[in-house]
């Protein structure tokens, strides 16, 4: 096997709730990303999802295990991963493409070409027109959009993406869907993608994890057998129907009730 | 724009309704305690003109500015530092809150023992009076800075610095300015009532002067001009803010 783009090894998480009450979060995961695959996470609420996504961006560091990228430990956040948030969480001070600038300007990166790089991916999520609109000024899915080009513009080998149509309607969600899969098919990349909805990742993903409820370990790693492009149809096929009800299986296996 | 055109005429009312009001009340009241805002808008053009109270105003605003001035400076980075650092905070959100909870007007005494009674005291009491308003409330912004936007800035590599200068200062700049603007207010009361308790000069003796000859139109337009100066203040720092802030204004 080629080296793989993003490889964890044995991460464990635990957090301290209140003075002493130890809250492990996640148990020894393991699991390996090849280049320009498409794997998405789901599992039950509160299993640590997120704290595994965090890990791997290096927000919070892990009490043991690595993360590694192109076989190079992960120290801090930065370099190579670009992060998409839940609540979209643009900075309302700035407009879209201030927004969308913020992670270059980070990288030191001159004004001119920050500010052309920063206009080439408004056009790419179809926001030409909102350039200097608010976050205030722009619907959900336009904000998740910014959101999106955001984590794009700095040019990240790996895309970490918390569950970022969960906050959106059904319709708006369809269609990020589809426009998410033309970017990752025309820019290449490696994408880490929590989300709640078992349709979503398979309609979206190369593969599924599915994690345990917390501590979070993987519960099963399933291969999505369907050709790309993908479109709206291949939800209705019996194999994505048996796909969507093996996964949930797999969820109420886990959930003790 | 819809609501600001609808708002306008309603002020002008407003303000129409309590000049009548006024000049009505007036009417039938002995002229040594009351005096009707037709007179006292005479007076406050006449003072305007003979120059009596533009240099009055001017000696106030000396001290208001400086001592203003001085409690942004250091109350802003004061606050942001209680804000942001637990043992700052520690250290310090007592001994500001204790001072805080005192009258500045009890601090008169001590003021005139350090600064004596003139333009270093009343420098020292508009300084007091605004510095713990703007303290806490950029404190409080600091403080209500979202982790979820330090955690989007340390993402994209911003270090600490950064995060300070292009995360934190931002977000709490609405804060900032409701502090200046609570602040403002305070100063002109403190540079006031420092012209009375301190030293009688400017607007304070002018003040101090016409009340001992019951010259009411006289009294009454300085308290008009306060309430002007007040009201310019205010307005001031909300267009500085709608310009400096397009984002915060139009978002409430
Ligand atoms: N900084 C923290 N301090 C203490 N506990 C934390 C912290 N961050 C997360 N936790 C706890 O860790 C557990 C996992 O949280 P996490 O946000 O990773 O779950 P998640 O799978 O993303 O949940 P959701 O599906 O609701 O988004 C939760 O019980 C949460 O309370
Ligand atoms: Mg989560």
């Amino acid at each position: 096997m080629p080296q793989p783009k993003l490889e964890v090894s044995h991460l464990t998480k635990s957090f301290l709730r209140g003075r002493e009450d130890v809250v492990r979060v996640l148990d020894d995961v393991s699991f390996a990303v090849a280049d320009l695959e498409f794997v998405a996470i789901v599992g039950p609420s509160g299993c640590g999802k997120s704290t595994f996504l965090r890990i791997v961006d290096g927000l919070i560091a892990p009490d043991s295990g690595k993360v590694r990228i192109n076989g190079q430990p992960v120290q801090g956040p930065g370099h190579g991963r670009g992060m998409v948030f839940q609540s979209f969480d643009l900075f309302p001070w700035r407009t879209a493409l201030g927004n969308v600038e913020f992670g270059l300007e980070m990288a030191d990166i001159p004004r001119a070409e920050r500010r052309a790089r920063a206009l080439r991916w408004i056009e790419r999520v179809g926001l030409v027109g909102f350039e200097n609109a608010y976050p205030h000024q722009l619907s959900g899915g336009m904000q998740q959009r910014v959101g999106i080009a955001r984590a794009l513009a700095i040019e990240p080998e790996v895309l970490l993406m918390d569950e970022p149509f969960g906050a959106l309607d059904v319709q708006t969600r369809d269609l990020l869907q589809d426009e998410l899969l033309a970017i990752w098919q025309r820019e290449r990349k490696t994408v880490l993608f929590v989300t709640h909805s078992i349709e979503e990742a398979i309609y979206l993903a190369d593969r599924v994890l599915i994690f345990t409820p917390r501590p979070a370990r993987i519960e099963r790693v399933l291969q999505v057998p369907f050709a790309r492009p993908r479109n709206e149809d291949v939800k209705a096929s019996p194999a994505f129907v048996e796909l969507r009800s093996e996964i949930w299986r797999s969820l109420k296996h886990g959930v003790k009730i | 724009m819809k609501r600001a055109l609808g708002i306008a005429p309603l002020m002008a009312a407003s303000l129409l309704g309590g000049f009548a009001l006024w000049e009505f009340a007036a009417q039938g009241v002995s002229g040594v305690l009351f005096a009707p805002p037709s007179a006292v808008l005479a007076r406050l053009a006449r003072d305007f003109a003979s120059g009596v109270l533009p240099m009055a105003l001017l000696g106030s605003l000396a001290h208001l500015v400086v001592g203003f001035a001085l409690a942004v400076i250091v109350a802003v980075p004061l606050g942001f530092a209680i804000g942001r650092s637990p043992v700052v905070a520690a250290m310090l959100d007592p001994v500001t809150s204790a001072i805080y909870a005192v009258p500045p007007v009890a601090m008169v005494p001590f003021l005139v023992i350090w600064f004596g009674l003139f333009f270093e005291a009343r420098v020292a009491l508009v300084f007091l009076m605004s510095f713990f308003e703007i303290l806490v409330t950029v404190t409080a912004g600091a403080r209500n800075v979202d982790p979820a936007l330090l955690a989007v800035g340390r993402s994209f590599g911003a270090g600490r610095m950064r995060l300070l200068t292009r995360v934190m200062l931002p977000a709490s700049l609405p804060f900032v300015f409701t502090g200046l603007r609570v602040g403002l207010v305070r100063a002109i009361n403190a540079m006031i009532t420092a012209e009375l308790f301190l030293a009688a000069v400017n607007l304070g003796a002018l003040m101090k002067h016409q009340a001992q000859r019951f010259d009411m139109p006289g009294l009454l337009s300085l308290i008009l001009l306060l309430c002007l100066l007040g009201l310019a203040a205010q307005e001031g720092l909300k267009t500085l803010e709608s310009r400096l802030l397009p984002w915060h204004v139009q978002r409430s």
